[in-house]
């Protein structure tokens, strides 16, 4: 990219369509991600994993594997007795399993050897010894009386009961005009991203040092987790993040195998490359639980919800995770999309012997979404409301303060309906497409980041650091990781946009624990939202010390200097500075330049004062709304999607092309755990660890996504901005089962849709109308 | 074995003529660049050909100083079937100025590549599609990529982009030579000055004696004919006999088997070729999936479907309709077909050939009648008849890249409004793949009719005990079989005929 003429004006960096900086080096294969980097002489890393879903473990017998040439080094549980968890006041898991597995495909013991076959000859050369248990594979069989306990402290397997009122449930459904209850399941979903687990761990003998580079999204947290488990002192690790394809919430906790490769580094004394296979990143699974909700609302005549009471269960699998934040938001996010007045919430997080659930894209919030929209729908129809009117009936308007204490500072979700009844032609089409056809809409909503952190160190939120240098180039140093949501790309337009610079004066070097500021990571949307405010800070501070140099030189005062970047000038006169000459004037004496923006959410987003209260808590939120167009095959309950409608909120578009991408990608990945995607397992055996039985849509049965930006400004938000790439999620689930409603009149009640169960569906309907049939005699004349 | 009796591999890579020895036949291409090359671009998401995300494409010589463009799964290619074959990868696309070629310009520019880990394959089966088609239509570029999964765009980004990239120009950007477009606007082949002295090269490398390759203590043996074959197999009847490997790979990269002896098919020049013969379809045992499914396509297009979501188009290019059938999986789609149009199997052994049915070839779960020794030389596959009225229906949870729930092939010829005969290929409703013939009891004499469907499917429901498994019920799998067989009334027999799939309603509406 070459520079602009100087006398051209300051280019605008936010709004502009910009394709991500680092494109050109993943589309020539040039980007390295974290497989790519091991040197040639690296050990390879293998992990033995139970092959029970639940056992003692009575011993493991390594002898044979370590005296096998080529073996550098095997750990077990022994060598980690330190537990650890995202959440500081829920760590019950081990890198390697200690005393107990608790799921099949569980690591208990780890090798490092000179070659793979070598790794594993050595794996099938340690012996274990496991006293099986009895073991629970769904939540109710977990909560059952009598029923084998995972963790001891943790009595009907509950790892945590949630109950939560607010306002005036009973009377809110007493004053309803209507009153609808009903109950929904959902599959167990993954996240499925394009590049499997791997770790590269180096151990420094000499200086007792450790240098991990992973696929995480989450480098900070990891950094946590390895001085734990390793017992080392922070300042020992170093923590790198290259490339990575994809989290999507998978890689948002640190992951076993992450301390595993740090572990056999050590012992190995070298570096040690541990990637995992495609069926092992299923088994680390840290996907969507499987769900059961049981939902009540209640509504008055013009639609206005009276009161909303809903009971949500999680199979949470074997450890805590993220556990008892999911089963949180579960109930938080029912607020903040539509006025409640009055809600009550029961949650249950339970225990069973499969792999560990997370954090995954619309964490907690996506199924829950659906049994609102869906009964919401079904309720609207009752009264005879157009499903559009029963939402507009439930508007918020900001500034609102919900009954549990969130803060919505900005909604364009009228706008967003709009948008869509009218792109989508709903008015004129809806009700005249011919059977098998129908159109369903809804609404989602989405955090731009939780208002609390995870670790509550008084720090800021989130740090970046300018530095300037004598070639007039600026690098951002940021720890936020991008995983391919573009957040380099649009830091680098945060801060060129105040310096009013072009895009090619910066460079963007993220995380590197050796270089970069600390950042909590890429989850719940927090990345555009509190980083992009601190580049803004951190511009905002550059800018000052550049403005202040010119000032300088030109022997005026700073505010009779006006910037434009490549140039400024002495304010109503044509006595100018080219930017590298006021770099040099600003360089003088002091040298290189670092700036530093921090940013942290204002205390009145944080959220109530009730147990569980940060949960759910945003300095923004987005919003969604979404039609979907399907057809719907009643011989085979093949369903396809023909068309999607989205508008979304985020406030302000930084990279409308990265928004749109978000959005659409967000939209399919609802699309996939609405029509085809579930795990499954056989006695705890994952029965589709594949890409095949897993199946997540390919480009052929993936549609048009009509995508409209939509922009309420947040007072908070980087330039106003918001989320773009959870939010829109969950609108589509229920938008598609409101189409099927439409196109065949069947309310689906359990996701996915595959053609099995819609076929099910059609089938128990059709023997309901002969029964029905048969018990009354149809009266003569009747039609 | 004395090392002079071992060749080693020859192939161009990236335009670089290069020989690989000492390294085990069975070793997968994927491995070998990563691994040996540090070529990483190429990247490993699932090691069984499921994510397309180590697709690179091979060059073949035509031998008429053309080339063949096929993108390949890398992870599911053996390092010995490339024998005097070019392999380019995505490091290679990127033109001698630096700069990025139009495939992955107009995947920058139209936001196609998002974490990016998927892209250099995407990038590669774009850049198969530049090399085979000028302006492809959506259908195609559907076809071109079903086989590459993207989890971060929705795809509609790299659709943009595959719409896009024959708009950028190729020589303004240095793409030209190999590089540049494969087919002009009026369809005619753009053949570079350096795409016919590869094709020399090529030609150069062709062997006119079986390929006999050994490594780690595995071996290779890959004889240029039928002859060759029938003899090395006779020599080694306990050799794994490969064909596509799209099957056999995982057995590699997922059992970590270790196969020994291989004898591969691939070679055998005289095997490669599909003969439209008056009688039949000859179809050679080592013609590609592609090859087989074009010819075929001639008679009976109403497969067509179901053999574009057969598989993607690396595994087309790779896969053998040979291979497919002596494999003998109970849930491949190819053999109810095939079964349908009463397809012959000819198993040689030695200079001996004898022909079955091929619903007579599957004895149980995975079990041929195929003795050790023999191979199956080729498939004979009927024209076809006056008065066929023919349906393939596949259902699958996914659209394409699916193993069916239900594959069912009806093939009924029609004297008048009477059926004269009837024959029906079933695949997913038991351990091999079946004929029906209660359904075609019911079918053959009678009137094409309602009632004869009606009656036909209620005995393929009752005809089949299916199992659950993660595909489907076996519940859904009886209904499902019976309804294709009314819906195959409504869209042939019924007055006027209905329209009942998806796509041709949403082509209607």
């Amino acid at each position: 990219m070459s520079l602009p003429d100087r006398r051209d004006p300051p280019p605008a960096a936010v709004g502009v369509r910009q394709p991500l900086v680092d494109g050109v080096d993943k589309v020539t294969g040039a980007a390295r991600y974290t497989a790519d980097l091991a040197p040639r002489d690296a050990l390879v890393g293998a992990i033995l994993r139970s092959p029970v879903a639940h056992a003692t473990i009575r011993g493991i017998d390594t002898s044979r594997a370590r005296a096998m040439p080529g073996v550098r080094a095997v750990v077990t549980g022994e060598d980690c007795a330190v537990a650890y968890g995202v959440i500081p006041i829920a760590q019950n898991e081990f890198p390697l399993a200690r005393g107990r597995v608790r799921y099949r495909g569980e690591p208990v013991a780890a090798v490092a050897a000179d070659d793979p076959a070598t790794a594993r000859a050595a794996l099938e050369a340690i012996e274990l010894d496991l006293e099986p248990l009895p073991a629970v594979f769904d939540a109710a069989a977990a909560r059952a009386e009598g029923s084998v306990l995972l963790h001891d402290d943790k009595p009907g397997n509950v790892e945590r009961a949630v109950e939560q009122t607010f306002g005036d449930v009973d009377g809110g459904f007493a004053s309803a005009d209507l009153v609808r209850e009903q109950s929904f399941h959902y599959a167990e979903v993954h996240q499925a991203m394009m590049e499997p687990n791997a770790a590269l761990a180096a151990w420094d003998a000499e200086r007792g040092r450790l240098t991990l580079h992973s696929v995480t999204q989450v480098p900070y947290y990891v950094h946590l987790a390895l001085a734990r488990c390793l017992r080392l002192d922070e300042s020992a690790i170093r923590v790198i993040k290259p490339f990575v394809g994809g989290g999507f919430g998978h890689r948002t906790e640190t992951l076993n195998f992450e301390i595993v490769a740090a572990l056999l580094a050590r012992a190995a004394g070298g570096t040690v490359r541990l990637e995992l296979t495609r069926e092992e990143t299923f088994l680390t699974h840290r996907g969507r639980p499987e769900t059961d909700v049981r939902l009540k609302i209640g509504l008055a005549k013009s639609g206005a919800i009276t009161a909303v009471e809903a009971e949500v269960v999680q199979r949470g699998g074997a450890y805590a995770g993220y556990g008892l934040v999911t089963i949180l938001y579960a109930g938080a996010l029912i607020h903040a999309l539509y006025r409640v007045p009055a809600s009550r919430y029961k949650g249950f997080r339970v225990y069973a012997n499969t792999p560990p659930n997370g954090a995954m894209r619309g964490h907690g919030s996506v199924d829950v979404r659906h049994a609102f929209e869906s009964l919401l729908d079904a309720m609207a129809a009752e009264l005879g409301l157009d499903p559009f009117a029963v939402r507009r009936a439930n508007l918020i308007e900001a500034p609102h303060r919900t009954i549990n204490d969130l803060q919505v500072n900005s909604c364009g979700l009228a706008q967003c309906l709009d948008i869509v009844e009218r792109r989508s032609r709903w008015r004129e089409r809806r009700g005249r497409l011919p059977r098998g056809h129908g159109l369903g809409m809804a609404c989602s909503h989405y955090v731009s980041g939780s208002a609390k952190p995870v670790h509550w160190t008084g720090e800021p939120h989130a740090v970046v650091n300018l530095k300037l240098d004598f070639d007039g180039g600026i690098t951002v140093l940021t720890g936020a990781s991008d995983i391919g949501q573009g957040s380099s790309t649009l830091l680098a337009q945060a801060a060129a946009e105040v310096l009013r610079l072009p895009m090619s004066r910066f460079t963007v070097f993220a995380n590197d624990s050796a270089v970069t500021p600390k950042d909590n990571g890429s989850y719940s949307s927090r990345v555009s939202f509190m980083v992009g405010n601190a580049a803004i800070r951190a511009a905002d501070e550059l800018k000052r010390v550049l403005v202040a140099a010119a000032a300088r030189r030109l022997e005026v005062h700073p505010d009779d200097v006006e910037w434009e970047g490549e140039r400024c000038r002495v304010a109503g006169t044509d006595r100018e500075l080219a930017y590298k000459e006021v770099v040099t004037e600003a360089l003088r004496d002091t040298g290189t330049i670092t700036a530093k923006g921090a940013w942290s959410t204002p205390p009145e987003t944080q959220g109530g004062r009730f147990r569980g209260a940060a949960v759910g808590s945003s300095a923004g939120f987005s919003y969604a709304a979404l039609v979907a167009e399907v057809e719907v095959d009643e011989d085979t309950g093949m369903v396809r999607v023909v068309g999607v409608w989205v508008a979304h909120d985020c406030g302000r578009a930084i990279n409308p092309l990265s928004v749109e991408g978000q959005v659409q990608g967000s939209v399919w990945m609802g699309m996939g755990q609405a029509l085809s995607e579930e795990t499954q397992y056989l006695d705890g055996l994952h029965a589709r660890a594949n890409l095949l039985d897993y199946r997540v849509p390919t480009i052929v049965e993936s549609p048009p996504i009509d995508t409209s930006i939509v922009e309420a400004p947040d007072p908070n938000g980087p330039f106003g901005a918001k989320e773009a790439g959870e939010g829109s999620l969950s609108a589509f689930l229920p938008a598609l089962t409101n189409a099927i409603a439409d196109a065949i009149g069947l309310r689906l009640d359990a996701l996915p849709a595959s053609p099995d169960r819609v076929l099910e569906a059609i089938v128990a309907r059709r023997r309901a109308e002969r029964l029905r049939r048969a018990a009354k005699p149809v009266p003569q004349g009747a039609d | 074995m004395p090392a002079d009796r071992t060749d080693p591999i020859r192939l161009v890579l990236n335009g670089e003529r290069v020989d690989v020895d000492g390294m085990p036949p069975q070793t997968t291409l994927l491995a070998w660049l990563r691994e040996a090359r540090h070529l990483t671009g190429t990247k490993e998401g699932c090691a069984e050909g499921d994510c397309g995300a180590c697709t690179v494409v091979v060059a073949e010589s035509r031998g008429d100083g053309t080339l063949a463009w096929k993108p390949i799964n890398a992870c599911l290619r053996l390092m010995p079937s490339l024998d005097g074959k070019a392999v380019f990868t995505v490091e290679s696309l990127r033109t001698p100025s630096g700069r990025p070629h139009p495939v992955q310009q107009a995947l920058v520019e139209c936001h196609g590549s998002q974490c990016g880990f998927c892209t250099p394959g995407f990038a590669m089966s774009l850049f198969g599609l530049y090399k085979n088609a000028h302006a492809p239509s959506r259908e195609a570029v559907h076809d071109a990529l079903s086989g590459n999964l993207c989890r971060c765009t929705g795809y509609r980004p790299i659709l943009a982009a595959a719409e896009r990239m024959g708009a950028i120009d190729a020589h303004a950007c240095g793409a030209t030579g190999w590089r540049g477009p494969g087919l002009a606007a009026d369809g005619s082949r753009i053949v570079s000055a350096d795409e016919h002295m590869l094709a020399a090269q090529l030609d150069s490398l062709a062997r006119d004696a079986t390929f006999d390759y050994e490594g780690g203590g595995q071996r290779w043996l890959a004889p240029v004919d039928a002859d060759g074959l029938a003899a090395a197999c006779a020599a080694h009847p306990e050799a794994c006999i490969v064909a596509g490997a799209t099957d056999v790979g995982l057995w590699i990269t997922k059992q970590h088997r270790d196969l020994g002896t291989m004898i591969w098919t691939g070679a055998a020049r005289d095997l490669a070729a599909v003969h439209a013969r008056d009688d039949a379809f000859e179809i050679g045992a080592a013609a590609t999936l592609a090859q087989a499914f074009d010819a075929l396509d001639a008679d009976y297009p109403e497969l067509h479907e179901a053999w574009v979501r057969f598989a993607s188009v690396p595994i087309r290019h790779a896969g053998t309709l040979g291979g497919n059938v002596a494999n003998g999986s109970p849930i491949g789609d190819s053999m109810p077909a095939l079964i349908a149009l009463g397809a012959l199997v000819a198993l040689r052994r030695d200079g001996a050939t004898r022909t079955l049915p091929l619903e007579d070839f599957y004895l149980a779960y995975r079990d041929t009648a195929r003795a050790p020794g023999e191979f199956v030389a080729s498939l004979r596959v009927p024209r076809r008849t006056p008065g066929l009225v023919l349906r393939a229906y596949k259902l699958s949870r996914r659209y394409d890249q699916d193993i069916s729930a239900v594959f069912a092939t009806f093939a009924l010829v029609l004297e008048g409004d009477r059926i004269a005969s009837a024959r029906i290929g079933c695949g997913g409703v038991a351990a091999t793949p079946r004929r029906a013939p209660a359904a075609e009891a019911a079918l053959t004499g009678a009137r094409w009719c309602e009632a004869s469907a009606e009656a036909a499917a209620q005995a393929l429901e009752a005809g089949f005990a299916p199992i659950d498994d993660v595909r489907a019920s076996a519940a859904y799998r009886r209904r499902a079989l019976g309804n294709l067989m009314r819906r195959m009334w409504l869209e042939t027999g019924a007055h006027p005929p209905v329209a009942t799939r998806v796509e041709q309603l949403a082509a209607a509406g």
